[in-house]
């Protein structure tokens, strides 16, 4: 059985649903204009994506069938194949069984509904074009022959799976003559043969009932929705034959019917005649046919007279046309042909047997397997299901009862015969219940464009910008106000403009009330808990750890924190890696656990916290953690670094040395990880998020990474510097500390200006000869350096003048003017001019080029003072 | 018979479209650029330096709100005689295949009307050191020469790329040849 992820399950369904309806607007759009690539391409993408998320929560049907249609799309978008009505058909019923195989698991959380026949279509489209398909459906008969009756019991997901593993290919030789067989899906055919024995034995019965009966057109017209069914069962299976037939006998019912209709006589022998012929066709069902005939005959002679009278609508019951298990019962074949036995209600039959089933598997479980009959029928047609709620109800409860009694009353549950008359009303219901299964998931959560909110959110970023502008009007005011004071002002005239000014502030003040609280709504918006993608992961480890002789366990905390969906898809990948790591790299054997002392099972922690405006994702194991010393040697081997530079690092700065390129401790590649990419490919996207990494370990106990990401992507907080007459943003995410240091503080190492802070040395680059402007902090002999982090390089950046803390909205500069520019966008200030967002990491590379240029250039200096004065050495 | 005229009348009509430009000078030479590209223009407003940006881009503007770079065409088109930017200079904001950007011109003239088929290629002689290949055509207007720019070659981003990294590149050798570790 499919390992579902029940989880996953609500998440999925709203997801797939959306995908299903783009689906249906572009099949349908499609069949306007069935040249149109893009609508091709749009279907391509969304049965992918429903089969990638199909495959992620361990949806087996789901994904074989959406994997196929996509394979098929695929060769539409390309041209290899046209649009043909076949395939255009296939695929519309491809998208309808997607859809009830989506109702059953928000129903039921499984997958019932069979996919094998229409991965078999799509299969033949791909192969062979329009011929193959034709083919291919029509070679699903051959050993129909050896049909084993008990295949067809309720539809569980297992059953397929042979079938599925061995997509079927068109057989090569099938000659013309239709043959009706199992070979390409037993349990598809099986479906197939049971509806036929059914109606079969329900048309003999009416008519029977047609020579004696006064009304032979209500008679006959119940006959015709059956072959109607019956046609379309055929059709739906491509017997073409078969539904011809179907149709000859439609005809000659409709002439019989208008005989009736005029007072003739029926000739009833030549409507019997096609069941035979159908019979010569499945000769293996001739038994079959006695044997229901006498199951019904059986309970037709049950203390229920009316019963037989009755059953003229019984035809009705909810017999879906789509193929469903409609199980039969086991018994000699009795040779009665029953002339009386009419139309009993398949119902009952799938009843009986649905429960003696679960009585026998499962006995403490009965109401599953009748609960998926009643859904079964459900599916089908939705007319027979009204028709038969209206005459059914009443006479099909004490038959019900009836057959129990007979079949399974013994073991049968106290609870189960009180449910039985209600039946008819449950089953409204639940088929209401159906059909709203989408719009449920719908409803829940409104689906919105992610563009509209964008929209939103740049809108709430202007009010944010139009609120500085009004404090700085204020400012302004308030200047006024002091220099009116200071110039000796009448104190009433004073005393009106200070109340003005006091109105003013209030004014802002809850204009800043009203715009935070939309900006922090519009955020929420966009905003989801953690869970979404902290459920991505047991899965993942489950997977990693399967082939290996490591045992771990996952822990996780603060699901329900939430954070901005763009970032959820963002940090998505790199936890994927982080967690990789962990379990590739950190945990050890159970062996190797069991001797150091450790429990045999791995702890995997996943925790996840707000700090201020950040989310922090920490991914914790009690692995063996990283070893520095190995770390050094790597780093060394590869030439990640020199010597000397390592001499001076610290002991978390030499951890951080496996998120350089290239970097792998890792002594043998595996499959997931050790390449050397990962480590430095996570830092960039983390750090793409304006959000930074730590990392920190005990040799032999635990590690430990801490990521720290803005809660959203649109608005930060930040802060202005200015640099001459320049103002630049500095992301406060980035922003350590700010100092005030005199130009006696710093020292000149190697021609790089430093501080000491704290006992460590602390490289400071002045901004203005970074970005070649003219500053005057150069000048003075005081000026603020702010201490900026990535992760854990550390470097002060001299600014000339700090000019506070705001919240500003990010804009994107044009990709060329961003790219290795030390820019990660622009923001609008209060008075409407713009200010440069640092891109702290950019920029911390870009001063380690300045840095290494500097080297050389002294180096290169050295050189020229030793060739010029050689005596100096000595 | 009239019916035939007019039909060829028009197709003659057809063949005279009318192109709407607008005019600008830049170095003394007269420029033309779609009207339909144009999207506004806009007079002496602050430009925002942005560092280590490729020479030719002036800077960032804030048009209602959206940050458009701005580019100094005369540098783009290494038209001899550079002058500095001026408070009184144009900026013509044209909208390239979705990317709005301005560029800087010395002064906008006003709506030119020409026939289409007065669209000449551009000739081998180059126009004040203006390289042919930013030139989509030139047509004579009587007393002078109207260049028509072809403005997607201009802001083609990959092209501009290239010139960045030259520019980044000589600035920063030679120090930049030795790898660092990052």
């Amino acid at each position: 059985m499919a390992e579902i992820d029940t989880s996953l399950i609500p998440d999925y369904v709203a997801e797939a649903a959306e995908h299903l309806e783009e689906m249906e607007s572009s099949l349908l759009a499609l069949e306007d204009d069935p040249g149109n690539g893009e609508l091709l391409a749009n279907l391509f993408r969304c049965f992918h994506t429903i089969k990638g998320a199909a495959q992620f929560v361990g949806l087996e049907k789901t994904s074989v069938l959406a994997h196929r249609a996509e394979d098929l799309l695929d060769l539409l978008r390309e041209g290899e194949r046209p649009l043909t009505p076949g395939i255009f058909e296939v695929l519309i019923q491809t998208k309808d069984r997607l859809e009830s195989l989506l109702q059953e698991l928000d129903n039921h959380q499984r997958e019932e509904s069979e996919v094998q026949d229409l991965v078999t279509r799509l299969s033949a489209f791909i192969e062979g074009g329009e011929q193959g398909a034709a083919t291919a459906s029509e070679a699903t008969a051959e050993t129909a022959q050896a049909s084993p009756p008990e295949a067809a019991s309720t539809t569980e997901v297992e059953e397929t799976e042979a079938a599925e593993d061995s997509p079927a290919l068109p057989s090569a030789d099938w000659d013309k003559e239709e043959e009706y067989d199992e070979e390409l899906d037993p349990e598809l055919f099986h479906i197939f043969q049971n509806q036929l024995v059914e109606e079969l034995v329900t048309l003999r019965g009416l008519f029977d009932q047609l020579v004696l009966s006064e009304t032979p057109t209500v008679l006959l017209a119940d006959a015709a929705e059956i072959l109607e069914r019956l046609r379309s069962a055929a059709n739906y299976m491509d017997y073409e034959s078969l539904v011809h037939l179907y149709d000859q006998w439609l005809d000659s019912l409709e002439l019989e019917q208008e005989k009736a209709v005029e007072g003739e006589e029926i000739e009833v022998e030549r409507l019997k005649e096609y069941i035979e012929r159908i019979l010569e066709r499945f000769p293996q069902l001739a038994d079959r046919m006695e044997e229901v005939s006498r199951i019904r005959e059986e309970a037709i002679t049950t203390p229920v007279p009316q019963e037989a009278a009755e059953t003229k609508p019984e035809a009705k019951t909810p017999e879906p046309v789509q193929p469903e298990p409609t199980p039969q019962e086991e018994g000699p074949p009795p040779r009665e042909p029953a002339p009386e036995a009419s139309a009993e209600p398949p119902l009952m039959d799938a009843f009986t047997t649905a429960l003696a089933e679960s009585l026998e598997e499962t006995p403490t479980n009965t109401a599953d397997p009748l609960e998926s009959v009643f859904d079964e029928m459900l599916v089908g047609d939705l007319e027979a299901l009204e028709s038969s709620k209206k005459t059914t109800a009443k006479p099909s409860a004490p038959s019900r009862r009836e057959e129990q009694a007979k079949g399974s009353a013994p073991t049968q549950p106290a609870e189960l015969p009180p449910r039985q008359p209600t039946a008819p009303s449950s089953e409204t219901a639940k088929k209401a219940k159906k059909t709203t299964g989408i719009e449920r998931a719908l409803k829940r959560s409104v689906r919105v464009d992610a563009e509209k909110i964008d929209t939103l959110m740049n809108q709430v970023g202007e009010l944010i910008v139009h609120r500085s502008y009004f404090n700085q009007i204020f400012n302004e005011t308030r200047s006024l106000q002091q220099r009116f004071e200071a110039a000796g002002l009448p104190a009433h005239e004073l005393k009106a403009f200070r109340a003005l000014s006091y109105r003013f502030s209030e004014a802002i003040v809850s204009l800043s009330r009203t715009a935070n609280e939309l900006q922090e709504g519009v955020m929420k918006v966009r905003m989801l808990p953690i869970s979404q993608l902290f459920n991505r992961y047991p899965r993942l480890v489950h997977d990693l750890v399967r082939n290996t002789d490591k045992r771990v366990r996952i822990e996780m905390r603060g699901e329900d924190t939430e954070l901005d969906k763009m970032i959820i898809e963002e940090v998505s990948d790199p936890l994927i890696h982080i967690i990789r790591n962990a379990v590739d790299h950190g945990f050890e054997s159970v062996e190797e656990r069991r001797q150091q002392g450790k429990p045999e099972m791995g702890t995997l922690l996943l925790e996840a916290y707000h700090e201020s405006n950040h989310i922090v994702i920490e991914v914790s194991d009690d692995g063996r953690g990283i070893d520095p010393d190995l770390v050094r040697r790597k780093a060394l081997e590869k030439g990640l670094i020199t010597p000397e530079e390592l001499a001076r690092m610290q002991e978390r700065d030499i951890l951080r040395l496996i998120m350089a390129p290239g970097f792998s401790t890792a002594q043998t590649v595996t499959d997931t990880s050790g390449r050397g990419v990962g480590m430095d490919v996570v830092r960039k996207n983390v750090e793409k998020l304006n959000g930074t990494i730590e990392i920190d370990s005990e040799p032999g106990k635990r590690t430990r990474f801490r990521l720290k990401i803005p809660l959203t992507l649109a608005i930060i907080s930040a802060l202005q510097v200015r640099v001459g007459n320049h103002h630049f943003t500095i992301p406060l995410a980035n922003v350590e500390e700010t100092l005030r240091v005199f130009k006696t503080q710093t020292t000149q190492i190697e021609g790089i200006e430093v501080i000491h802070l704290r006992g460590r040395t602390m490289p400071i680059f002045r901004l203005s000869a970074l970005f070649h402007l003219e500053g005057q902090a150069q000048q003075e002999e005081k000026f603020f350096v702010v201490i900026v982090n990535t992760g854990g390089d550390q470097v002060g950046l001299v600014v000339d003048e700090l000019l506070g803390q705001d919240e500003v909205v990010i804009k994107p500069l044009v990709d060329y003017l961003q790219e290795g520019s030390g820019f990660s966008g622009a923001t609008i200030i209060g008075d409407g001019r713009i200010s440069l967002i640092l891109d702290v990491y950019e920029l911390v590379k870009m001063t380690a080029l300045r840095q290494a240029r500097i080297h050389q250039e002294l180096a290169k200096q050295r050189r020229h003072q030793i060739h010029a004065n050689p005596a100096s050495l000595h | 018979m009239t019916e035939y005229y007019a039909t060829e009348r028009a197709e003659q009509e057809e063949k005279e479209r009318l192109m709407q430009l607008v005019g600008f000078i830049l170095g003394g030479e007269l420029f033309g650029v779609d009207i339909l590209m144009v999207q506004e223009i806009i007079r002496s407003t602050e430009i925002t330096h942005v560092p280590n940006a490729p020479d030719f881009v002036e800077g960032v503007i804030n048009l209602r709100g959206n940050i458009i770079p701005v580019i100094d065409l005369r540098k783009r088109l290494n038209m001899a005689g550079e002058m500095p930017v001026q408070e009184k200079d144009w900026i013509l904001i044209l909208n390239i295949e979705g990317r709005t950007t301005g560029f800087i011109v010395d002064q906008v003239t006003e709506v030119l009307k020409i026939e289409e088929a007065e669209i000449e290629p551009p000739p081998e002689i180059i126009v004040s050191g203006l390289e042919s290949q930013y030139i989509l055509g030139v047509c004579d207007i009587g007393e002078q020469l109207l260049i028509l720019l072809d403005f997607n070659r201009i802001l083609m981003v990959e092209e501009i790329r290239k010139l960045k990294e030259v520019d980044v590149g000589a600035r920063n050798t030679p120090a930049a040849s030795k790898s660092v570790p990052d």
